[in-house]
């Protein structure tokens, strides 16, 4: 936008009006300057993560302090910094604008958007950092979070409140899950923010594509750290992310956040610490890195007045090795993970997630009541089988009671395969389940299984709607809907056949 | 400097100040400043310790009548020589002078104005800086007329001003900020 010289007269003339302050300002003066970041002398009153103001205009936070000198990470250095530059404190922390009107936007992590679709509306500005909610705020997770993916939602539950962790090699379908996961949320009142770190601008670009496809970015923020940009502002996309995710928390919302992934997060906090000389320890991370993940996690909560922000950090790990220092802090910080597996990946399991190395610490209390009867004894039974397919590949001569838990592995197997943008709602799960619970998957060959699935859930829907409303509003498969059910799937079954 | 050195001349001079602190004035202190500039540049003290004991008694003594320094000062000089520290006071002095300030609640303070001043303005603005900061000031006048006009008074951590060059910046700001728009 343009501005006249008139108007120019005019401002200045306004800014001459105002009248002197009536207080000194606490200033520094920059002595060094390099890597985006700034060695001060002076400031002797300022506090760690203090916003400070450079003469010529740019800003920057204080994260580093000694007993001569702090170290301030500059924000968008839009103007260069000059040694002798006087920096002025401002007496406040660092923080980012938030409103509903970030909804559908894309912005970078000082909440300024980037999607060439003007200014965004917001009013209120928050503290990037802020304490976590208190025990006595919190209550017990309760509210399940229906990811519409069978294998998470009958085997790793995810309640509303949770931090789940999903981990796993490179092109493993970490963020496809996550955006699954997302688009599975549209109707459900639950606000998604995914947070990107350190990634690539292509990769971004096409997720912003997919929830625009799906209209899923109406009730999405997205947050953009790219691997180019400044490592203060990847360090600061998932707080600022939260930050946001709070303030929805905070009007009783329900939000999902998808940090991808804390470990360009971690890897961003090392660059700093080093060019702020903290001792490295091990890998070279500095000492606090636990601290780093366990502040921004811990602000995921279910709160007792209504509300939650269910957290999902992805991290990559390298050939499978999920004790590196960074996934095992995360193991430990988050209420359970979905361990995504190369070679199930290969062999066309998709999602990939590995059923032994999986976990739900607190999920199962939220778990919906139909769909946590019917999968009672899928996780023994799956890992029965996995046992088993390892002695069949020795060519071992196998009983029948093997062989029965082999087939029935093999199409439990086949009924977690979902293709990408496939979701289920709790009563498909439920049915599907109850389908392999009562054996009436036996018969029909193994490739023609997921098809057969998905045929089930949208007869019952569409021929019997008494049942599956039944299920959808008691939220359980009780002993009449169960007989119900049991006589409507005998009667598709056969159906089937004749089709193939 | 060293990271331990630096440690080891703020801990003489704490140690000295608690000793000699009320026998100082502000001109020691100004004397001080001098020997510290001159230090700077020369690096005397480094080849003082090089040199025979009665050579470097000699040096002191004229150091010391050059720059005034104050004779309690001697008797630093003299713990440094035997701790083979001398090198150190350069820096001892630097922080003797800070916390001497410090501790005074003393700050120096530089007025810069576009235009002289007469003394009853001057006085007017140190009376200012004065309430504004809780603090007793020592002052000295610069010309600046990158101002335009007005006045900046600044210390080492504290700064008031206000000037049409303060103004344009605060200005310029908010249009690169979009504040205005």
């Amino acid at each position: 936008m343009s501005i006249n010289d008139l108007e120019l007269v005019s401002l200045l003339q306004k800014e001459l009006q105002n009248k002197p302050h009536q207080k000194l300002d606490e200033i520094g003066i920059v002595v060094q300057i390099g890597d985006g970041i700034c060695k001060v002398y002076g400031l002797i009153n300022a506090i760690y993560g203090e916003l400070v103001i450079f003469e010529g205009g740019n800003k920057g936070i204080i994260l580093n302090m000694s007993e001569d000198f702090v170290s301030i990470f500059v924000l968008s250095q839009s103007i260069s910094i000059t040694e002798g530059e006087i920096v002025k404190r401002t007496g406040e922390a660092f923080k980012i604008a938030v409103g509903n009107a970030m909804l559908g936007r894309v912005i970078n992590a000082l909440g300024k958007p980037i999607d060439g679709l003007g200014d965004i509306a917001t009013t209120e500005y928050r503290f990037v950092e802020q304490d976590c909610p208190s025990i006595v705020d919190r209550t017990p997770i309760s509210q399940p979070l229906q990811t519409g993916i069978l294998a998470i939602d009958a085997l790793v539950p995810i309640g509303k409140g949770q931090r789940e962790l999903i981990v796993g090699n490179r092109n493993t379908g970490k963020t496809a899950l996550a955006i699954d996961i997302i688009l599975n949320q549209k109707g459900k009142d639950v606000i998604c923010i995914y947070v990107s770190i350190g990634q690539r601008q292509g990769n971004l670009a096409r997720l912003v594509n997919q929830l625009e496809e799906h209209n899923a970015l109406e009730y999405t923020v997205v947050m953009s750290a790219d691997s180019s940009e400044a490592v203060l502002n990847q360090y600061l996309a998932p707080y600022a992310g939260t930050t946001i995710a709070e303030y929805f928390m905070h009007q009783g919302k329900d939000v999902l956040i998808i940090y991808d992934d804390l470990l360009n997060h971690a890897i961003a906090y090392r660059e700093m610490s080093l060019l702020m000389r903290r001792s490295p320890g091990r890998e070279a991370y500095p000492g606090d890195v636990f601290y780093l993940h366990s502040r921004l996690l811990e602000r995921s909560a279910c709160l007792k007045q209504g509300g939650s922000i269910t957290s999902l950090p992805i991290v990559q790990i390298q050939e499978d090795d999920i004790t590196a220092y960074i996934p095992t802090n995360l193991i430990s910080i988050t209420d359970g993970q979905l361990f995504l597996d190369a070679q199930l990946f290969k062999q066309g399991i998709r999602p990939a997630i590995s059923v032994e190395l999986s976990v739900s610490r607190v999920g199962g209390a939220a778990q919906t009541m139909a769909v946590k009867k019917m999968s009672k004894s899928l996780r023994l039974e799956l890992a029965q089988y996995n046992e088993l397919i390892s002695f069949a590949q020795f060519g071992t001569e196998l009983d029948e009671i093997s062989q029965k838990h082999l087939n029935r592995g093999a199409i439990a197997v086949e009924i977690l395969k979902q293709a990408q943008f496939l979701h289920y709602t709790f009563v498909d799960e439920a049915i599907i389940l109850f389908m392999l619970r009562q054996n009436m998957l036996d018969s029909i060959p193994l490739k023609e299984i997921a098809f057969c699935v998905q045929k089930s859930t949208s007869y019952i829907q569409s021929i019997y709607p008494e049942i599956y409303q039944a299920i959808e509003i008691s939220k359980d498969i009780t002993d009449t809907i169960s007989e119900r059910l049991k006589t409507a799937l005998l009667e598709f079954i056969p159906l089937m056949k004749v089709e193939n | 400097m060293k990271y331990s050195q630096s440690i080891s001349a703020k801990q003489y001079a704490k140690a000295y100040l608690l000793e000699f602190k009320n026998h100082l004035t502000l001109d020691d202190i100004e004397n001080m400043k001098a020997m510290i500039r001159f230090c700077r540049h020369q690096h005397n003290f480094m080849s003082l310790v090089s040199v025979t004991k009665n050579k470097q008694q000699v040096l002191i003594n004229d150091i010391f009548q050059h720059f005034s320094l104050h004779k309690t000062l001697r008797n630093l000089v003299d713990l440094l020589i035997k701790n083979k520290r001398l090198t150190l006071f350069a820096q001892i002095l630097q922080d003797i002078c800070c916390l001497y300030l410090i501790t005074k609640n003393i700050v120096e303070v530089t007025i810069f104005t576009a235009a002289p001043l007469d003394e009853k303005e001057e006085q007017t603005f140190k009376d200012l800086f004065i309430k504004l900061s809780n603090k007793q000031i020592v002052s000295n006048v610069e010309i600046d007329k990158t101002l335009i006009a007005g006045v900046r008074m600044q210390s080492d951590f504290l700064l008031w001003e206000y000037s049409i060059a303060a103004r344009i910046r605060a200005l310029s700001q908010k249009l690169l900020h979009k504040e205005l728009i």
